[in-house]
């Protein structure tokens, strides 16, 4: 083959010519300082610097969108956004009893305080055809709100075997707090591992945790599933008057996670059931994921419909969209089930 | 204040850049697609090379430090979208270059550099500064690497590709003499075909 000494001689040919008539340095460097604008030096660098990355965007798409992402982490990092977020437990025991004086309410106080560990307790005193009756309050730093609450149950019991009416309320404290949204997105989502753990053990974690959250009234419920592993199930309702200026809090996002790694949510059911009521018609709306796949059902005068024909009008719908599920109403109580 | 008007700077970047400016100039001239583009491609170094001067504290490397410049400005504009291609006169100075006494001579040696340039222009950007650094210029495997920012074996592998991409080049193109013009190769006007 001749090739590799055609090649050598053209390359050679190339190195020839190309080093002919080359200019000359000064001129060169000449031409150079007179490129581009003496004035606006600053803007046409600007322009420059802009021009380059957009030509980097456009080559480098797999760069550009790593520094997009890393940017908009950086933004979600930095940037503060407004929201109430759950800071502590409000405490609130009501006691009322005829023997009730300033030195017992005062020894009520100091047993509250020394029960639940808090420094101060406030006390409003109301009068009523019954006798007086006083309601302490006190605010815990952030703790679990079912600790709390078993720790003032305690108390409100042993006041009773006193003789003592009472009766405690426990509610998260929120505060209006100024935080970045990446600490937004992270109080949203509470992760808990399943690792080693019993179905009641945790059951008793998630509804915890929830409480934790400002979700005091989650019912919970963890099983043993048949095929291994646990079967959860959770339910939060809510109520908004729909003229209610006040948005409706976020409820958190639960992730089990096994090893560290989040649970499949795979043949995990979500279902979101929402009324709405306005000009005395009520409206129904129920939201399914199962299995990745999402169905949406809407029944407008749902309130007149009897159990069975509402259930019927649910799963036809989800049926129609590929959602095989049973559907339970009972008393007005929608229940969803995947059909096995 | 304007960097280019930074005399102290120009004049330091002129004093090492005068041993090796022809060198340079050629170097960008056979990475490039033309002549034009190659002085372009070589101005485009010198400047960024005058931005970053004061960053220069061994003058004995200037040479593979400018080199290395000069690289990164050719990946840069060969990313660039492709640009208009401009006569072979410009690369190869042929308008102002007399024929001499033997021109037949003189258009071989044009032929010749013709299709060594476009078999280097259908290489990729980091084989074709492997091949003019190391085949023509003369530079070693370790001296390559260094002006690329690479570690030796990438590049020995990128010569022995090149190598193999640009033989492939001439094992396609047998015929030299009826030989035609690759759309997206090298910018032969055709005024200059109607010799051969």
């Amino acid at each position: 083959m001749n090739d590799p000494t055609r090649l050598d001689r053209d390359l050679e040919a190339l190195r020839t010519l190309s080093a002919r008539d080359v200019p000359d340095l000064d001129a060169t460097i000449q031409t150079i300082r007179q490129r581009g604008p003496q004035r606006g030096p600053r803007l046409w660098s600007f322009r420059r610097n802009l021009m380059a990355l957009f030509h980097s965007i456009r080559t480098r798409p797999a760069l550009a969108a790593s520094v997009f992402a890393a940017l908009a982490v950086l933004i979600a990092m930095v940037v503060p956004v407004s929201y109430d977020k759950v800071v502590g437990q409000d405490v609130a025991l009501t006691v009322a009893g005829k023997a009730l004086g300033r030195a017992e309410i005062s020894g009520l106080a100091q047993g509250l305080k020394t029960a639940l560990g808090v420094n101060d307790v406030l006390v409003d005193a109301f009068s009523a055809q019954d006798g007086p009756r006083f309601v302490l309050h006190t605010t815990l730093p952030r703790r679990s709100g079912a600790e709390v609450q078993r720790a003032s149950m305690d108390f409100a019991r042993e006041l009773a075997a006193k003789g003592y009416s009472a009766s405690v309320r426990v509610t998260p404290h929120r505060e209006r707090v100024r935080y970045p949204a990446m600490a937004y997105a992270f109080d949203q989502i509470i992760n808990i591992s399943v690792d080693g753990k019993s179905s009641a053990a945790l059951e008793q974690e998630i509804r915890d945790r929830l409480a934790q959250a400002g979700v005091p009234d989650a019912q919970v419920s963890v099983t043993d599933a048949p095929r291994g592993g646990h079967e959860v199930k959770l339910t939060v309702e809510r109520r908004r008057d729909a003229a209610s200026p006040t948005p409706q809090e976020p409820i958190p996002q639960v992730v089990l996670t096994k090893n560290g790694a989040p649970l499949g949510g795979g043949d995990g059911l979500t279902v979101k059931v929402q009324k709405k009521k306005r000009d005395g018609v009520t409206s129904l709306t129920v939201n399914v994921t199962s299995n990745g796949k999402a169905g949406k059902a809407e029944v407008s005068n749902s309130d007149t419909l009897s159990d069975s024909a509402l259930a019927d009008a649910i799963s036809t719908q989800l049926k129609q969209q590929g959602l095989d599920m049973k559907v339970t109403v009972l008393g007005g109580k929608i229940s969803l089930e995947r059909v096995k | 204040m304007d960097s280019r008007a930074d005399t102290p700077r120009w004049n330091r970047l002129i004093r090492l850049l005068r041993p090796i400016h022809g060198q340079a100039v050629a170097t960008a001239r056979r990475l490039s697609r033309s002549a034009h583009d190659g002085d372009d491609l070589y101005q485009e170094a010198v400047l960024r090379a005058h931005d970053k001067l004061n960053g220069l504290r061994e003058e004995s490397r200037f040479r593979s430090w400018f080199f290395a410049i000069l690289l990164s400005r050719h990946r840069s504009w060969v990313r660039r979208p492709r640009r208009e291609w401009l006569p072979i006169e410009d690369l190869l100075g042929r308008r102002d270059e007399p024929a001499g006494e033997d021109g037949a001579l003189w258009e071989e040696e044009r032929r010749c550099a013709e299709r060594a340039a476009r078999a280097l222009a259908g290489l990729k950007p980091e084989q074709r500064e492997a091949i003019v650094l190391h085949d023509i210029e003369g530079f070693s495997v370790e001296e390559v690497a260094d002006m690329q920012g690479s570690r030796i074996p990438a590049v020995k592998s990128r010569l022995k590709r090149g190598r193999e991409r640009l033989r492939s080049f001439y094992l396609r193109h047998e015929a030299p003499r009826n030989e035609t013009q690759t759309a997206g190769a090298m910018a032969w006007p055709a005024k200059e075909r109607s010799h051969e």
